[in-house]
């Protein structure tokens, strides 16, 4: 298959394209969800900021789950999300088991 | 009322105007992600996504450059971002399977199924070169330069893509012409001789 033919087929294909209603289109350009979702990125990350400044100003491991009890067993604990590899950074945690347990 | 205008009123945030614009690309735009992302599913979800961006970020646009070309770069950069979100969110397992069935709702566009088949089999720049030159009939300096690579590399990469979809094609036996049947549907598969092609 030489490349005009290759060409003929790709433009015969996109000639099969179905269009899609412009009136779809225009409801992501006027829904009021669009604002909604938009506000709620922009609290997102407000948040993140925020979290971040607390870091900043009051050092390593200010964000850190409190330190267990002594006479506590701790049991460290990741939380791997579903389907990926990697755990949830922000999962990372522990379970406090008492000693006698 | 010509292009220009409509623009700088879409950019002021006009929504009756950018529906013109809407109107008028939505088929290149539709096009692109299609034949870049090769799944029918998301198609609809990905045109709006971007013409949202290109609404929102009118305003950026340099009015002395070609508008389609513009929105090309937002529906290549819409489909990129999908095809990185999906390799992210799946298993492992199935992060190299690179082929994604499309899925039709009925037996329309089916010379466009077995060719997006073939296309889905073949890598994400490959489809973006063959999407812009042959789909968008861009030549090949303009679509270097919206992709941002010298003339020589988008030849180069043509060259491969087409040897690759070649190959697709024909491992898939896909049609040479379109025959009749005995109810009168057309369908298109011919398979193709060994080596011939």
């Amino acid at each position: 298959m030489d490349e005009k033919r290759i060409a003929t087929l790709l433009r015969r294909a996109a000639d099969e394209v179905p269009d899609v209603p412009a009136e779809k289109i225009m409801q992501a350009i006027r829904s009021p969800g669009r604002q909604r979702r938009k506000w709620a990125g922009s609290l997102a990350a407000a948040a993140l900021a925020v979290m971040l400044i607390l870091a900043a100003k009051l050092g390593p491991g200010a964000l850190s789950p409190p330190a267990a009890p002594p006479e506590a067993q701790t049991v460290y604990m990741l939380v791997r999300p579903a389907g990926s590899p990697y755990p949830d950074p922000l999962s990372l945690g522990y379970i406090v088991v008492p000693a006698d347990h | 009322m010509d292009e220009a205008r409509v623009i700088a009123r879409a950019a002021q945030g006009d929504e009756d105007a950018f529906e013109l614009l809407v109107l008028k690309y939505r088929r290149d735009v539709t096009r692109t992600v299609l034949f870049t992302v090769s799944d029918a599913d998301v198609i609809e979800d990905l045109v709006q996504e971007t013409f949202l961006r290109a609404f929102r970020s009118l305003r950026t646009f340099d009015t002395t450059k070609p508008f389609r070309n513009w929105l090309l770069t937002i529906a290549l950069n819409a489909s990129r971002s999908y095809l990185r979100r999906r390799f992210v969110t799946l298993p492992w397992s199935e992060r190299y399977d690179r082929a994604v069935e499309p899925q039709f709702a009925s037996d329309e566009g089916a010379v466009l199924q077995d060719v997006l088949r073939a296309m889905a089999q073949l890598r994400y720049r490959d489809r973006e070169i063959l999407t812009l030159h042959y789909v968008n009939d861009l030549t090949l300096k303009q679509a270097a330069n919206l992709l941002g690579i010298p003339l020589g590399t988008a030849k180069s990469r043509l060259a491969k893509a087409l040897s690759r979809l070649r190959e697709a094609l024909q491992y898939d036996d896909v049609f040479e012409e379109k025959e009749v049947t005995e109810d009168g549907r057309k369908t298109h598969r011919y398979p193709t001789s060994p080596g011939g092609g």
